[in-house]
C-alpha cells in the first residue's frame, strides 16, 4: 500500500489543474476502498461502470494534462507522430492500471509539485522516456544489424574468406540497404574482427567474435556496453595472472573498474538508469588507453542527454570518484603493519621528485598560487592525514580562491596526479612482495 | 465534476476526414462531413479510454453510401446502439436529424478548434431529453460527458431486466418459450430495449403507432432486422442518386422514404397481414396477450429502475 491517500489529503493544489488531478485520484482511491464482496450483483455492475468512467477521467484529465511528459524533439516530432500517439496510448493504459497501487509520491520520486511527480513517474517508472528513445533511435541500428547479419552469414559460408563482390551480391538482394553504406560499414568493421589481414580483395573475418558482437548488439541495442572488440584485448581477471609481469596502468584501471563496478554505478545515477559512471568511465578509458574512437555524439544521443552534461559529469563526478577510489583502495594508502608506515603518506610528506609541489594552481591571468599545491591540499583533504577534512569553504578562504575553483583544481588535477603516484608506488610495493 | 474533455486531434483523423469530405461536391456538405468525422473519432478515442467498445466501421457515417444519405454523425457501440455527434453547433437550440437512427442512445456535443489541433467533448444528452416534436434539443440540457457512462450502465441494467423477464415468461409455457427464445439474442434484446425506451420519450400521439411496430417486430424479429436495415432502403435509392445530382434533396427524400417505409413499405404491409392471420390462432392470442402484459410490466419496471438510479 502506498502513501498516496495521506499525501493527497495534505496536498495543497497550486492551480485548477492540480485540483482536478487531486479530485480524480481521490475518487479512484475511493472506488478502490469499496469492498466488492459486500455488494449485490447489480452494485458490482454499477461499480464496473464507475471504474470505466473514472478511467476515462483519469486519462483525459490527468494523464494527457501532465505538462512534462517526454516528447520527441521538434525536428522529428512530425515524423514520429503516429508512433508517439500509440505509445502514449499504451503508457496511458499502464498509467491507469498502476497509478493507484504503485505511485508513491513520498518515495524516491523527485519533483516538488504533484504534477511534476506524476510526470517524472510516467517518464521514468513507466519508461515513457526510454520507450520514446527506442522508438526514435532504432532505425539506423536495425539497418546496421541487418548488414552485420549478412556479413556473419557470408563469412560462415566461406571459411576461406569472401570477396567484396560476394558481399555486395548479398547486399543488393536487400533492396533497402545502400551498397555504399554497407561497404563503408564492412570496412569500418574489418580491422576489429579480422582473423587475418586481407589478401587483395579477399577478407577473412573471425566469425565467432562477430557472432558474439551481433548477439550483444541484438540483445541490448540501446545499452552501450564495453565493445567486445576491445574486450578481447583486456586481460581476463578471473584467471589470476600471478606469473604475469607487473600489470600495466591500463590493466590496473580495467581491474579497478571491474571490481568496483557496483559502487561506481550508483554515483551519478539520477533519473537515467543507463547513464552511470561505469559507462562514462569505460568510454573514456577506451578512448584514452586503447585508442578506440568513441562516437560521443551517438552515445549522447542514445542516452538522451546533452553533450555538455555528459562532459561535465565525466570530469566533475566520474573521474574524480574513480581517482579517489584508486587512491583509497590501493594497498599503499593503507597502514602497513609490517613496516609500521604508510607509503603514500610518507611519499606525500617527503615528495622526493617534487612532483606534488610543482602542481600548483595558476589562474587565467598567470597569477601563481604556489601555496595551493597538491602536497598541501592532499594533507588537508585526504583521509589518511585528516580523518575529518575541513570544509571546502574554509579551505577556499585559506587559499583566497572560490570554492568552485579550488574544488575543480583538486578534483581534476591533484586527484589525477595522486592516483598516478599511487599506481607507481603500487608496482614498487608489490614487487618486493613477489621476491619474498 | 462538470468538465468537458479535450482531446488532441491526430493527423490521421484529419486525413480520413478529408478523404470523406472530398467525396462531396458541395462545400457546406464537405465541411459538415469533415467535422462529423473528426467528432466521431474524438468520441471513439474517449470511449476507448473508458474501455467501452465502439466500432467506427459499423457506423453509418463510415459507409460511403449511408454517409451521404444520413444527415447525422453516429458512432456504433456494439452492445448498446448508436450515439449521435453534433459538431460545432453554436446555437442554444441544436437541431436533430428528422429521423433518428435505431437504438439511438443520445447525442454528444463536440467543439472542434479551428486550427484542427484539439477537439472538446462538451457534454452528453440522452435521447430522453430530446425535443422530438421539434427535432431539436436545448444546449442547456446537456450533462457532463462522463454521464455517458451512467447512461450505458442504465442500458445494461435494462437489457438484463428484459432478458430476465423474458426468461421467466418462457419458463411458464411451451408456446411462449418457442416464441421468446429467438428474442433472447443480445442484438434482439438491444432492439427491444431501444423500442421500450422509445415508448418513454415519444409523444403520446405516436404511441399507438410505435406500439404496432413494436408488436410486429417482436413477432418477426428476423424479418424485421432485414427490413429495418437502412442500407437496404438506401441501396434502392442509389439509382436516384445517379439520376439526381443534388444531394440535399436525396437526403430529404431518403428520410421521407425511411419514415414512410416503416408504415407503407409494401413488404411490411404483407408482414402485417400475415400477422393478422396468425392472431386468430389461440397460441398467437396467448402470445399477443403475454407480450402486451410484458411490455406494460417492463415499462413500469424500467421506470422504477430509472428512478432508483437518478
Amino acid at each position: 500500500m502506498t502513501n498516496l491517500l495521506p499525501y493527497l489529503n495534505d496536498y495543497q493544489p497550486r492551480d485548477r489543474r492540480e485540483r482536478i488531478i487531486v479530485g480524480v485520484l481521490c475518487a479512484g482511491l475511493g472506488l478502490q476502498a469499496i469492498a466488492v464482496e459486500t455488494l449485490s450483483a447489480q452494485q458490482v455492475r454499477r461499480l464496473g461502470f464507475q471504474w470505466k468512467k473514472w478511467r476515462s477521467q483519469l486519462i483525459a484529465q490527468v494523464f494527457y494534462q501532465l505538462p512534462a511528459l517526454s516528447r520527441p524533439r521538434r525536428e522529428v516530432a512530425a515524423q514520429y507522430r503516429e508512433e508517439y500517439d500509440s505509445l502514449c496510448n499504451e503508457v496511458a493504459a499502464e498509467f491507469a492500471r498502476r497509478i493507484l497501487t504503485e505511485f508513491d509520491p513520498a518515495q524516491g520520486i523527485l519533483g516538488k509539485t504533484l504534477t511534476a511527480k506524476l510526470s517524472i513517474w510516467v517518464n521514468s517508472q513507466l519508461r515513457l522516456k526510454w520507450r520514446l528513445l527506442e522508438l526514435v533511435t532504432p532505425q539506423k541500428k536495425t539497418k546496421e544489424l541487418r548488414i552485420l547479419e549478412i556479413i556473419v552469414e557470408v563469412a560462415r559460408r566461406s571459411p576461406d574468406g569472401f570477396t567484396k563482390s560476394e558481399f555486395l551480391g548479398e547486399i543488393t538482394r536487400q533492396r533497402s540497404i545502400n551498397p555504399q553504406f554497407a561497404t563503408e560499414f564492412l570496412l569500418e568493421l574489418l580491422p576489429k574482427f579480422w582473423s587475418a589481414a586481407p589478401e587483395g580483395d579477399r577478407y577473412f573475418l573471425d566469425v565467432d567474435r562477430l557472432q558474439n558482437y551481433l548477439d550483444q548488439q541484438g540483445n541490448q541495442a540501446y545499452e552501450i556496453a564495453l565493445d567486445p572488440a576491445i574486450a578481447t584485448q583486456i586481460p581476463d581477471f578471473t584467471h589470476a595472472p600471478t606469473h604475469r609481469p607487473t600489470p600495466t596502468l591500463s590493466q590496473k584501471i580495467t581491474q579497478l573498474l571491474a571490481t568496483y563496478r557496483d559502487n561506481l554505478e550508483h554515483i551519478c545515477l539520477k533519473n537515467n538508469p543507463h547513464c552511470h559512471c561505469v559507462l562514462l568511465l569505460e568510454n573514456y578509458f577506451q578512448e584514452q588507453l586503447y585508442d578506440v574512437e568513441i562516437n560521443e555524439e551517438q552515445i549522447v544521443r542514445l542516452l538522451g542527454i546533452k553533450r555538455a552534461t555528459y562532459q561535465s559529469h565525466l570530469e566533475r563526478r566520474c573521474l574524480p570518484a574513480f581517482w579517489e577510489l584508486a587512491i583509497n583502495s590501493s594497498p599503499v594508502s593503507q597502514f602497513d603493519p609490517t613496516s609500521q608506515k604508510n607509503l603514500l603518506k610518507e611519499y606525500i610528506i617527503s615528495d622526493p621528485k617534487l612532483l606534488l609541489q610543482k602542481c600548483y594552481y595558476t589562474n587565467k591571468n598567470y597569477r601563481d598560487y604556489l601555496d595551493c599545491n597538491c602536497q598541501n591540499l592532499a594533507q588537508q583533504i585526504l583521509k589518511i592525514f585528516v580523518p575529518k577534512p575541513s570544509k571546502w569553504k574554509n579551505l577556499a578562504l585559506f587559499y583566497d580562491l572560490t570554492v568552485d575553483t579550488l574544488a575543480r583544481f583538486w578534483k581534476m588535477k591533484c586527484l589525477f596526479l595522486l592516483s598516478l603516484i599511487v599506481f607507481e608506488l603500487e608496482t614498487e610495493y608489490t614487487d618486493p612482495l613477489k621476491l619474498d | 465534476m462538470d468538465i468537458s474533455v479535450t482531446i488532441d486531434i491526430k493527423p490521421e483523423w484529419v486525413e480520413t476526414a478529408q478523404k470523406f469530405a472530398a467525396e462531396q461536391h458541395q462545400t457546406d456538405r464537405q465541411q459538415q462531413i469533415f467535422l462529423h468525422t473528426l467528432a466521431i473519432y474524438g468520441l471513439h478515442e474517449y470511449l476507448a479510454w473508458g474501455e467501452i467498445e465502439s466500432s467506427l466501421t459499423d457506423s453509418y457515417s463510415w459507409h460511403p453510401q449511408t454517409r451521404v444519405l444520413t444527415a447525422w454523425a453516429d458512432l456504433y457501440l456494439p452492445n448498446y446502439g448508436r450515439i449521435l455527434c453534433a459538431a460545432n453547433q453554436k446555437e442554444a437550440l441544436i437541431p436533430l436529424p428528422e429521423i433518428l437512427p435505431l437504438n439511438c442512445i443520445g447525442c454528444v456535443v463536440v467543439d472542434i478548434a479551428e486550427d484542427l489541433q484539439k477537439l472538446e467533448l462538451q457534454g452528453f444528452i440522452s435521447t430522453r431529453s430530446f425535443d422530438l416534436e421539434k427535432s431539436q434539443f436545448n444546449r442547456a440540457d446537456i450533462t457532463a460527458i462522463a454521464s455517458l457512462f451512467d447512461e450505458l450502465y442504465l442500458l445494461t441494467e435494462e437489457q438484463l431486466l428484459v432478458e430476465q423477464e423474458m426468461l421467466q415468461l418462457s419458463a411458464m409455457d411451451d408456446d411462449l418459450e418457442a416464441y421468446f427464445s429467438p428474442l433472447l439474442d443480445l442484438e434482439n434484446i438491444i432492439d427491444i430495449v431501444g423500442r421500450l425506451n422509445r415508448l418513454f420519450y415519444e409523444p403520446k400521439t405516436d404511441l399507438e403507432n410505435v406500439f404496432i411496430i413494436d408488436e410486429i417486430d417482436e413477432e418477426l424479429p428476423k424479418k424485421e432486422a432485414t427490413l429495418m436495415q437502412p442500407e437496404v432502403l438506401f441501396a434502392d435509392l442509389s439509382t436516384i442518386d445517379e439520376m439526381d445530382e443534388e444531394t440535399p434533396t436525396i437526403v430529404f427524400m431518403s428520410s421521407q422514404v425511411q419514415r414512410q417505409s416503416l408504415l407503407d413499405f409494401p413488404l411490411l404491409e404483407k408482414v402485417a397481414e400475415d400477422a393478422d392471420q396468425y392472431t386468430a390462432d389461440t397460441p398467437q392470442e396467448k402470445i399477443a396477450e403475454a407480450t402486451q402484459a410484458l411490455t406494460e410490466n417492463l415499462l413500469a419496471k424500467l421506470q422504477q429502475l430509472r428512478d432508483e438510479l437518478t
